[in-house]
This record gives structure tokens, sequence and C-alpha cells, in this order.
């Protein structure tokens, strides 16, 4: 019983915060701080999204982004590992591609955006490609350094036993490298969903980035907003689902669990 | 005959002095060698060039008298810490080095030597020191290996602990589970206790400064006066009193 | 436990300072609540500054960029002058309400969407009739009429007559929104997806479609001169209550403009060549679609946007309970206008 209390306690104080400000905001939108042209109340943003849902556009919307998110970023981490074991792995290979890499990461993402819609179109490949390649770089950088600095002593223990380099990636270093991979991944998804905004804002039909290009340009700012708060929800979900995975898998590892849960009361 | 040699063995770190020059040890068949001395002294870099970590230097390892460079199947290794894979299960950890389906139950039979039966799928984030140093060497031991190298094993531990590893160790070599062990320790009277040999190198010297033979039939006793006497002489031969008034 | 209450009523502070300083800023600019915008000068009932914007639509605006009159005229007033490029209506009209220009340049169309959901503005002035939007494709394309477009990928700007002449033209052939893949782009990107068939075909905008009539033989497949809304000229309406003074005077730099774009036609395509980037021919086709007769915003305009506003209804660009007569009244306000040229 006590424990269910404790879980209850600490969610509702997660969310005292969000409820005052969703009042805040109200309050002042009912009346006439926040003029409604530029800035509409919750209650009017709730409400266009619920007409959304009705019509069944915001279904499709929701859908279209997040294939395109989920897509890219698959296609992305996919690259960023294979290429991440071999860059960790043979120095050699890390010497030849590793400044290339540096270099590219510091292209501030959205300077590629007019590049990709020049070479590949509006249509999805560019879209996609954006996004995998937001995704590849932290998922990489992760990666290669989670595997360049797995502790030598595990792969001591390796090389006493006559492990092959092919054994000695797939028993130890990708093992090792795991809780960076997640941190990688985790931070490769929030970068996704930047990307796929700055993606449907060029010449999208569908998808909730076009949906805010809808609101920009036909004065409809409570569409905006809703499709800020979508994005919000669906980043948060893909999050919180990627955290579930990785407390499945790193199940074994000692974590740091807060200051307070360290001395005993 | 030699179980294992060095000949000629000059290691040098850097542009610095060497810290071993033309060492020449040799460990027979049956013995267990205790390698002594103070920290700094070269004695875990002379462990793991025996063992084949380390292939970096002038001279020759000999295995069973065949010139050899690098890991050897006869030779296992206990590390100074446990050095568990945390991902992993105790028995699968045991298991780690070997290879064929049925690693697992070679791997639990060994966890029964060094008494940890039942803990098998524990993570190595549930056991204390003592039990992580007793499945690393559970896995050292599960390849059978002839050779059986320590470097400072339970200078993490607390007494008890460690006498009951030191019994383990002598208990494994009894019963010829290992042939021949060499140990590094800074703790005397565990050398003492365990060693037929015990060589003595200081930090200010990159040759052994001693070489004393303990005589003295097992089981021994730990209270023994003879080992308290070999003691003094080990003592004196580090020159363990300070030098340094207060 | 305690760090915490003071971080929160902290942050409920913060809110509210935010909320109330942002009510005191509308009160001086006179305007949007998220916004810097001009300050008062307690005594004189000129502005510290003026924002205008400019745009290939509107070349009226170009004159007045090139030639400074609106500097000049208010040079004696020491108020600064800026201008601000504007891509098309849409942008025009994010840019008057966020207060960034003061008069803004847009299709009448597109106010009238902005001001059915509330934005604060008034048509002041009319800068030109032009027939600038049409239905445009590829010199060989197999589309020939509006509907042949069903299933076709068609671009326009949300937000600005070409898209509302779309919407019209489809709804014309019994077509919607629906019934094509739309996809939203600035006109400038319509136009080069276009001509790198990207999409099949474009709701344009001139001087774009002149450029690409001329340099790749795009077609303009349907016309309509009746489908545009007229070129208005914007301002908030409580900058215009503050300085109504200004704005009469901006309107007569604007007369002066327009006369000289009658006067001096040669010139005229000249300067487009210059300020536009616009070659030769497509700034004289540019020329030949626009008409600069009417000044003043009345009857005309407002049965162009009542025409307008239905399909505007339709395809729920306005609240369907939109009252349009009320709207488009408060929206087309020619006094303004009216003293300004007679004077």
């Amino acid at each position: 019983m006590k424990g269910k209390i404790k879980i209850n306690a600490t969610k509702i104080r997660g969310m005292i915060l969000p409820i005052i400000l969703i009042i805040i905001w109200q309050v002042f939108s009912s009346v006439g701080i926040f003029e409604k042209h530029l800035l509409p109340g919750p209650i009017v943003v709730m409400g266009a999204l619920i007409e959304l849902l009705k019509t069944g556009e915001l279904i499709t919307h929701v859908l279209a982004t997040t294939y395109r998110v989920l897509s890219g970023f698959l296609i992305g981490a996919s690259i960023a590992i294979i290429f991440g074991t071999l860059t960790g792995y043979y120095t050699k290979a890390f010497e030849l591609c590793d400044p290339l890499i540096q270099a590219l990461r510091t292209i501030p993402s959205l300077a590629w955006v007019p590049l990709f819609i020049l070479w590949l179109g509006i249509g999805e490949s560019s879209k996609l490609s954006l996004i995998a390649v937001g995704v590849f770089f932290p998922v990489y950088l992760n990666w290669v350094m989670g595997i360049r600095g797995v502790d030598p002593k595990y792969i001591e223990v390796g090389a006493m036993y006559h492990f092959t380099p092919m054994e000695t990636i797939r028993k130890i270093l990708i093992p090792a490298t795991l809780p960076f991979l997640f941190t990688g991944l985790r931070t490769g998804l929030g970068l996704g969903w930047m990307f796929v905004v700055a993606a449907e804002l060029m010449g999208a039909s569908s998808g909730l980035g076009y949906l805010m290009v809808l609101g920009q340009n036909s004065s409809a700012p409570e569409l905006i907003l809703g499709s800020i708060i979508m994005f919000a929800v669906l980043g948060n979900i893909t999050d919180t689902v990627l955290i579930y995975i990785e407390g499945k898998v790193l199940h074994w590892k000692e974590s740091f669990k807060g200051g307070e849960n360290n001395v005993s009361h | 005959m030699s179980v294992i040699k060095v000949e000629n063995l000059t290691k040098t770190f850097g542009k610095g002095a060497a810290i071993l020059n033309n060492l020449n040890i040799e460990f027979k068949e049956r013995e267990i060698v205790g390698i002594l001395g103070t920290s700094g002294c070269g004695k875990s870099t002379l462990l793991r060039i025996l063992a084949g970590l380390d292939t970096h230097y002038d001279g020759e390892v000999y295995v069973h008298e065949e010139l050899h460079k690098g890991v050897h199947e006869k030779i296992g290794f206990i590390f100074q810490e446990p050095r568990l894979m945390p991902w992993l299960t105790v028995e699968e950890n045991v298991a780690f080095g070997l290879r064929g389906k049925d690693r697992l139950e070679r791997a639990n039979k060994m966890l029964g030597i060094v008494s940890l039966e039942g803990y098998s799928k524990y993570y190595p984030k549930a056991l204390s020191g003592g039990m992580a140093q007793r499945v690393a060497i559970a896995r050292a031991l599960v390849n059978s290996p002839e050779i059986l190298l320590l470097d400072e094993p339970f200078s993490a531990l607390d007494a008890f602990t460690k006498m009951n590893l030191q019994e383990l160790i002598l208990g494994l070599w009894r019963t010829e589970k290992s042939s021949t062990i060499g140990i590094i320790t800074h703790d005397i009277d565990e050398a003492l206790y365990l060693c037929d040999r015990l060589i003595v190198f200081t930090k200010d010297e990159n040759q052994p400064i001693a070489e004393i033979r303990v005589e003295i039939n097992r089981p021994r006793e730990r209270g023994d006066l003879n080992l308290a006497k070999l003691k003094s002489k080990v003592i004196g031969l580090l020159r363990l009193e300070p030098d340094w008034q207060i | 436990m305690k760090t915490r209450k003071i971080i929160t009523v902290g942050l409920i502070i913060g809110t509210l300072a935010i909320g109330i300083l942002s009510g005191c800023g509308k009160k001086e600019a006179g305007g949007a609540t998220i916004s810097t915008g001009t300050t008062v000068a307690k005594e004189t009932k000129v502005p510290k500054e003026i924002k205008l914007d400019y745009a290939t639509y509107n070349i009226e605006s170009l004159v007045l960029k090139e030639k400074g009159w609106v500097e000049e005229e208010f040079s004696k007033d020491g108020t600064k002058v800026t201008f601000v490029q504007s891509q098309g209506s849409n942008k025009s009209l994010e840019f008057l309400k966020s207060s960034s220009v003061d008069f803004g340049s847009t299709a009448g169309g597109a106010a009238l969407i902005a001001k059915a959901k509330g934005a604060p503005i008034e048509g002041i002035y009319i800068y030109s009739k032009p027939e600038w939007a049409a239905l445009v494709t590829t010199k060989d394309s197999p589309i020939q009429s509006v509907v042949d477009l069903k299933g076709k990928k068609v671009a326009a700007t949300i937000g600005t007559d070409p898209y509302i002449f779309l919407l019209r033209a489809l709804d014309e052939v019994g077509l919607s929104k629906d019934d094509i893949e739309f996809i939203p782009l600035q006109h400038s990107d319509g136009a080069n997806a276009l001509i790198t068939n990207q999409v099949d075909a474009w709701a344009g905008l001139d001087p774009h479609i002149a450029r690409v009539e001329v340099e790749n033989g795009a077609r303009l497949f349907y016309r309509n001169v009746d489908f545009n809304t007229y070129g208005f000229l914007n301002v908030r309406s409580d900058f215009a209550k503050e300085y109504p003074e200004t704005v009469e005077r901006v309107i007569k730099v604007y007369e002066k403009a327009k006369q000289w774009i009658a006067e001096n036609p040669d010139e005229v395509v000249t300067l487009l060549e210059k300020e536009a980037a616009l070659k030769k021919e497509v700034a004289q086709k540019q020329l030949e679609r626009t008409d600069f007769t009417e000044s003043i915003p009345g009857d005309n305009q407002k049965a162009a946007l009542i025409k307008a506003a239905e399909i505007l209804k339709k395809e729920e660009l306005i609240p369907k309970e939109t009252d349009i007569e009320k709207i488009v009244n408060e929206l087309v306000n020619g006094s303004y206008a009216s003293k300004a040229i007679s004077k």
C-alpha cells in the first residue's frame, strides 16, 4: 500500500506546475491580456484539436508525422550503429572518418533543409533523409564514444580467453556500450521530432508541421498551438517508450536514483 | 623442468629507466611461487608478461620449455578486481571463456567448488566483493588452466574472506585443478602461508633482491613461530621501517 | 522541500509578471501583445518610426523604396522609415499582426481571412487592380483545364490570392481541395517546384508567373480576372486611430508613386528590372496585367470580397458563423484615402 501512495504523490507533484500555467493562460486569454488573434486560450486550442479529431484529419496528420519520424529514426540510427562500430573498433577507420564527421556535425540542422530540398525535392525522400541526418549524429557520437571508452580491463579478460575481434565486439564492446547507445537514441529521437518540423514546413501536404503552416498562413494560431501540443505529447510518448525499453535492456546496471534516496531517513 | 620461465627479460616504460632488467625467473612443476614487493617495483608487469597480456619487452618467455609470446591456453589469470561483465549473470560470467553446448553446466559445477551454488542467476551488482572475486576465480578455473597466475587477488577483501579464499587456492592446488601457481601479494602473512618460494622485489632495484624458501610442510599453521621468523626476515629485506622522523 | 516551494512560488510570480508586463506593453505599442513596435511621443501625433513592407507584387512600394519619398515626407518630423520585404500576403499579414510593419500590402481576400479571424486591420488604400493570379503548368504538361487537376499535385501559398483563386477555380467545376494533392509552398518555391516537375500545376502570383512564362515557356491554363481581389494597403486599427494624419500622408505618397508610374512607363520597367531583379520582358508582362485606376477602397472592392467570402466559408478558412457583410464593411475603409486624395 505504502509504495502505491508514494507513486501517486510523485505524479501529482509533477502535474502541479503545468496545471497552474494552463489556468493562468486561460485566465489571461479570457480577460483579454492575450489577444485572441495572437495567442488563443487553451479552450479554443483544445476545441480546434477536437474538431480535427472528429473529421479524422488529426489522426491523418499524426500518423503522417509519426511515420516520418520513426522511419527516419530507424534509418539514421542503423547507419550510425554500423558506421560507429567500424570506426569505434578499427583505429585506422576512426582516424579516416571521424574528423569529417565532426566537421559535418557542427552544421546547424536547419541549414540542411534547403540543400536536401534542392537535391531530393519536396517529396518524402528529402524529409526522411533530413530526419535521418538529424538522428545519425547523436547516435553515432555516443556509440563511438562508448565503444572507444570501454574499460580496457574488460577487453583484457576477453584477451585471456583468446577472443577473436568479432567475439570481442559481440561479447564485450556491444553490451558495454549499450548504456551510451540509449543516451544517443534518446537524443536522436528528440532531434528527429525537431527535424520533422523543419521538413514539414517546406512542401508537406500532411502532418503536424503542415498543420502549423496552415495555421500560420490562414490566421489560425490555434492550429499552430494545437500542433505544438501534439508534438509535445507524441515526443513524450515515444521518449517514454524508449525509456521503458532502456530499463528492460539495461536492468543489470547500478544507477543513480537521486540524491535524497541515498540518505536513510 | 620449468613450467614457465623468463630469460633476459628487460622491460622499460617509455624513455625511463628499465623497471625490470635482465631477469631470469622460472616456476617449476607443482610450485606455488609468491612475488612480493612494495608498490611500483614491477611485479604486476612481470606477471602480465608471463600471462601474455604485455608483449612489449626484450627477452624471452618459455612455456614448458617452448618459446612463446602472448596469451597461452594453459595459463589462467586472476586480476586484482573481479572484472565481471555486469550485463551477464554469475553463471554466464563463469562461462565467459567457454565455447560449446555444455558451457553453463560446467560453469555451475565450478560455482559449486567456490561455494556459490544457488547464485547462478544473480547479477554482479548484487554480489559482495568477496563473492565477486570468487566468481572471477571460478571463471579463471573453468578451463582447468595448468598454470594459474594471480595479481593481488585478495587485496581488497576483508581478513576472513581472505583466509577463506586462500584455503580455496590451496585446495585447488592440492586437488591439481591447477598445478603451478604464481601469486603477487603485498601481504607477507599470505605469502608465507601459501607459497613454497618467495621472490622479493623493491622499487629501487630492477632485479629481485632475494629469494626465500619456505620449507615448512603443509598444512601450515597461521600462528607458527617459524613463519613469524621468516616474516621478520622479509620485513628486514624490504626495509619497511620508515626512514622519516616525526 | 522548502526549495521546491520557493521555486514553485517564484515561477508563478514570474509568469504573472510576464503577463502583466506584456499587457502594459500592449498599451504603449498600441497593438499586439508580444512586440516592441512604435513608441509614443507624448505631444505629437507622428510615430517615431514607420515600418512599411515592399514586395514584387506591389509596384508602388518598389517605387517608394527606390525614390525615398516616404523618408522625404517624414523627414521634418524626424521619423525613422523602415522597409521590410514581404514574400506574399501571408507574410504581410504576419508582419502586420505582430507589428513588424505598420503598413502591409495584401490581396483583399487574404486580408478578409485574417480580419474574420480577429486580426485588427483595415484596408485603407488600393494600390492596384492586378490580374496577378492564374493557374500555371509546364509547356508540355497534359493539363488543359481545371478539371484535369483532379488527383494532381498543385502548389500554392496558403492565405494568399492565388490560393483563394485555386479554390474558386476548383469550386467552379465541382471540385474541392480534397480532390487534389495540395502542396503548400511560398510563391517563388512554388514556381521552382513547377519548373522542376515536382508538382503538376501551380496557382501562381505575378511576377513569378511572368518569369516562368518568359524563361521556361510555362502556360497559364486558367485565367479569371474577377477572381482577383485587388491589392490592398492595410494598417492596424489602433495605429490608424492614433495616427490618422500619418495614414493620410502615406496614402498621399502612394498616390504620388502611382502618378509617377502612369507617367513613366519605361522607367517603371527599368525600376522593376533593378529592384525586383526581373528581366525586361517579365517586367513588361507584369505591368500589362496591372490596372492602376482605382485608389479609394469602396463598393467595388466590397462586392469582390463578398463573392470571395463564399468559397472561404466553404473551405473553412473563415469560421462558419462569420457575418460576411459586417466584416467586409469593417475591413474596407475608404475614409482616409478619400480625405487624402481629395485635398
